[in-house]
C-alpha cells in the first residue's frame, strides 16, 4: 500500500511550493481588482498558515516540525536569465527548507483584518510569509528542475517518509518549454510509501472555478491543460479525504485546482484523524 | 562472588588465558624483534583479560535488576528531539458492578515515541454506576487531549437516559472545562485559528444495569465496544459496535466539537450479558486490528493487561496496528 504514511515527529514530510513570478502574474483575476500574483500570495500563505494549524497541539509548545517548507519562486531577469529559487523573506531569507516550527516563529508580518458575517464583525491575524511579484518570463521547465533536485536531496535523506507534494501556482505560461517531462522526472522520485504528488493550482484570468476534475475541462487554453495533464492523481485516501469533505470527486481525480481555494489540499495529508474543514 | 558467578568467571577466563598464550608464542616466534619476549607479551595479555572481565562485570551489575527493555524501535529520523518512550498505563481498577467477582481493566498507550501527555485516547471508569467512557481525540484539532479527557469525565459523572440530550449536555459541559483551560492565558497568533475551531474527539458511553446484565451504549465515532462470549470454540463477538468491519474506519469519523456543539453521527444499542460474558471497549487502532483478524479476541478477552500492552506494541512494529494512541477497557461480568 501506498501513501499510508502518517506524518508526524518521527516521520516528518515535506511541501514544495513553486511560485511564478513572471510579468503575467500581474494581470488581473476574473471577477476582481487584485492580480494573479497577489490571488496566488494570498493562496500560498493561507496553505502555510493551514500546514501550520496541522501542526499545532496545544498553547504549551510552538507547532511541530511535521513538514518542512520550500517555496521556490521563478521568473526571469531583464535579459532573459532565469531567477530560481527559494523567495522567503526576514530571518528565513535564503533557506531552501523551513520547518513548520520556524514557520510560526518567523512569519514576515503579521497582518490584522476585519471579517463580517452573521455573528458581527471579528478581528483576526492573518500570517504573511511571501509577498507578491511579477516580473519577466516563466522558466518552468528551469523551475521544475531546480525542484527535482530538491525533492531528490529530500526522498534520499527521508526515503521512508510520506512522499513530497510540490504545489505549483502558476498561470501555466511555460517560456523555457513543455515541461511535461520536467514534470514526469519530478513525479518519477519516490519513497517507500510513493511516488512524489504533483499539484498545480491554475490562476489564468479565465475559466470556471474548478477542483479536481478527472478529466480536462473543454474551456480551459492550452496551457491550463498541460498544468492539468502534468498534475499527479490523487491517491485514494486524499480521494476519500475529498469525498469525507463533501467534494464531488471520481476516480482518477487529478490534483489540480483552477481558480479556487486550493487549501483543501493541506486537509487531505495524513497528520491523524481529520476534522475536515478551513479556515474562514 | 556466587558460585554461579565464580563459575561463569572461570568458564570465560579459562579459554581466554589459553588463548592469550598461544597467541604469545606464536606472536614471538613469528616476529624477530619479538623473540624471547612471549612472557611480555603473554603478560599484557593477561591484563587485557582481567581489566576486560571487570569492565564486563561492572557493566552486568549497573544493569541488573533492570527490567527486560522492550523492542528497540526504529531511531527517529525526524528534526525534533526524540522523546523517551511512554510505559504503559495499565491499571487494575476496582470492579465496575461491586457486586460481580471480576471487575475493569484499563489500558491506554500513547503512540510509540509519544509521551502520556500527548495521549489524545482518554477513558474513565464510575465502578458505583456500572459506566465506562471512551473518547478520541482527533490529532488534527487543537488541545483534543484537553477536550478527550473533559469529555470521559462529563459522561461518568451525568446520569440520566443515554440519548442525544445525554449527549448535547456533557458535550455543553465539557466545553465549559475545555475553555476555562485555555481562559487568561496569552495565546500566541499561531494558536487563535486552532481555539477558534475548537477541539474534536469521538465518544462511547457504556453503561451496564443494575442487574449486572443488560448494557446500552451510544457512540459518535470510532471508537467502538465489542461485547464477547465464550464457547466451546473459545471467544466469539455476540456484538460489535458502531464498527463492524476493518474496512469501514477512515480517517473521518464523526466527532463531537469542543466549540462547535452540534451532535451529528449519534448512533446507539444494548445487549444482555451472559455470566462470564466481556465487553471490550477500545478506541480505533485497537478495534481495527481486532476485527481485521478475530481470532486476536481470543487476546481481548482473556489476556492480562501486560500482555496486551506487549501486542499493542508488537503489532505496531510489525506494521500491523497504526502507531496511534490505544485505548483498552474490558469488563468481565
Amino acid at each position: 500500500m501506498t501513501y499510508e504514511r502518517r506524518v508526524d515527529r518521527h516521520n516528518p514530510s515535506c511541501l514544495v511550493f513553486m511560485v511564478d513570478q513572471s510579468g503575467s502574474m500581474s494581470d488581473q483575476i476574473a471577477g476582481a481588482p487584485v492580480s494573479r500574483a497577489a490571488a496566488v500570495t494570498e493562496q500560498l500563505n493561507g496553505l502555510i498558515y493551514e500546514l501550520i494549524q496541522r501542526c499545532t497541539k496545544s498553547l504549551n509548545e510552538p507547532p511541530r516540525p511535521y513538514f518542512a517548507v520550500s517555496v521556490v519562486g521563478y521568473r526571469t531577469d531583464s535579459d532573459g536569465q532565469p531567477i530560481i529559487g527559494p523567495i522567503f523573506g526576514g530571518p528565513l531569507a535564503g533557506r531552501p527548507w523551513a520547518w513548520t516550527t520556524e514557520l510560526a516563529q518567523h512569519p514576515l508580518r503579521l497582518e490584522e483584518r476585519e471579517h463580517s458575517g452573521p455573528g458581527g464583525t471579528q478581528r483576526y491575524t492573518v500570517p504573511v510569509w511571501v509577498d507578491p511579484l511579477a516580473a519577466g518570463g516563466t522558466p518552468l521547465c528551469g523551475a521544475m528542475n531546480h525542484v527535482g533536485r530538491l525533492v531528490r536531496s529530500w526522498v534520499d535523506q527521508y526515503p521512508d517518509s510520506f512522499p513530497p507534494i510540490i504545489i505549483n501556482l502558476s498561470d501555466g505560461e511555460s517560456t523555457d518549454g513543455d515541461p511535461s517531462e520536467w514534470a514526469q522526472r519530478v513525479r518519477g522520485l519516490a519513497t517507500s510509501d510513493g511516488n512524489a504528488l504533483l499539484f498545480n493550482l491554475d490562476v489564468s484570468s479565465d475559466g470556471q472555478p474548478t477542483l479536481f476534475p478527472d478529466q480536462p475541462l473543454s474551456t480551459m487554453s492550452r496551457y491550463t491543460t498541460t498544468l492539468f495533464n502534468m498534475s499527479s492523481q490523487l491517491p485514494d485516501v486524499m480521494l476519500s479525504a475529498a469525498s469525507a469533505q463533501g467534494f464531488p470527486v471520481r476516480p482518477g481525480a487529478r490534483g489540480f485546482g483552477q481558480n479556487a481555494d486550493f487549501r483543501s489540499v493541506v486537509t487531505f495529508l495524513n497528520v491523524g484523524t481529520s476534522v475536515g474543514h478551513l479556515l474562514r | 562472588m556466587s558460585n554461579e558467578r565464580a563459575a561463569q568467571l572461570r568458564a570465560d577466563l579459562v579459554p581466554a588465558v589459553a588463548l592469550v598464550v598461544v597467541a604469545s608464542v606464536a606472536m614471538s616466534a613469528s616476529v624477530h624483534e619479538l623473540s624471547g619476549k612471549w612472557w611480555l607479551l603473554g603478560l599484557l595479555g593477561l591484563v587485557g583479560v582481567a581489566v576486560a572481565e571487570w569492565w564486563v562485570g561492572r557493566a552486568a551489575a549497573r544493569t541488573a535488576g533492570a527490567p527486560a527493555a522492550a523492542a528497540p524501535l526504529p531511531a527517529p529520523s525526524g528534526p525534533a528531539a526524540a522523546t523517551a518512550v511512554a510505559p504503559a498505563i495499565a491499571v487494575a481498577l476496582a470492579p465496575l458492578v461491586p457486586s460481580s467477582v471480576a471487575g475493569v481493566e484499563s489500558l491506554s498507550l500513547p503512540k510509540e515515541g509519544s509521551s502520556d501527555a500527548d495521549n489524545e485516547d482518554a477513558a474513565a471508569t464510575a465502578p458505583q454506576k456500572g459506566v465506562i467512557a471512551v473518547s478520541d481525540g482527533a490529532s488534527s484539532s487543537f488541545a483534543s487531549n484537553v477536550w478527550s479527557r473533559a469529555l470521559v469525565a462529563a459522561a461518568i459523572a451525568r446520569d440520566g437516559a443515554l440519548d442525544h440530550e445525554f449527549v448535547s449536555s456533557i458535550v455543553a459541559s465539557a466545553g465549559e472545562v475545555w475553555a476555562a483551560h485555555h481562559a487568561s492565558v496569552e495565546v500566541p497568533w499561531w494558536a487563535q485559528e486552532g481555539l477558534r475551531r475548537g477541539a474534536y474527539a469521538t465518544l462511547l458511553v457504556v453503561r451496564i444495569g443494575d442487574d449486572g446484565r443488560q448494557w446500552q451504549a451510544i457512540a459518535v465515532g470510532d471508537s467502538c465496544l465489542f461485547h464477547l462470549r465464550q464457547g466451546s470454540d473459545g471467544w466469539s463477538v455476540v456484538d460489535a459496535f458502531p464498527v463492524t468491519n476493518a474496512a469501514d474506519f477512515g480517517s473521518h469519523p464523526d466527532l463531537l466539537g469542543s466549540v462547535d456543539h452540534e451532535v451529528r453521527g449519534l448512533r446507539a444499542r444494548e445487549g444482555t450479558l451472559q455470566p462470564g460474558d466481556v465487553l471490550v471497549a477500545a478506541t480505533d487502532a485497537v478495534s481495527e486490528w481486532l476485527l481485521r483478524d478475530p481470532r486476536r479476541f481470543q487476546l481481548a478477552a482473556g489476556a492480562d493487561a501486560d500482555s496486551i500492552a506487549q501486542q499493542v506494541r508488537a503489532a505496531r512494529v510489525a506494521d500491523e496496528m497504526v502507531n496511534d494512541d490505544a485505548t483498552f477497557v474490558r469488563y468481565r461480568a
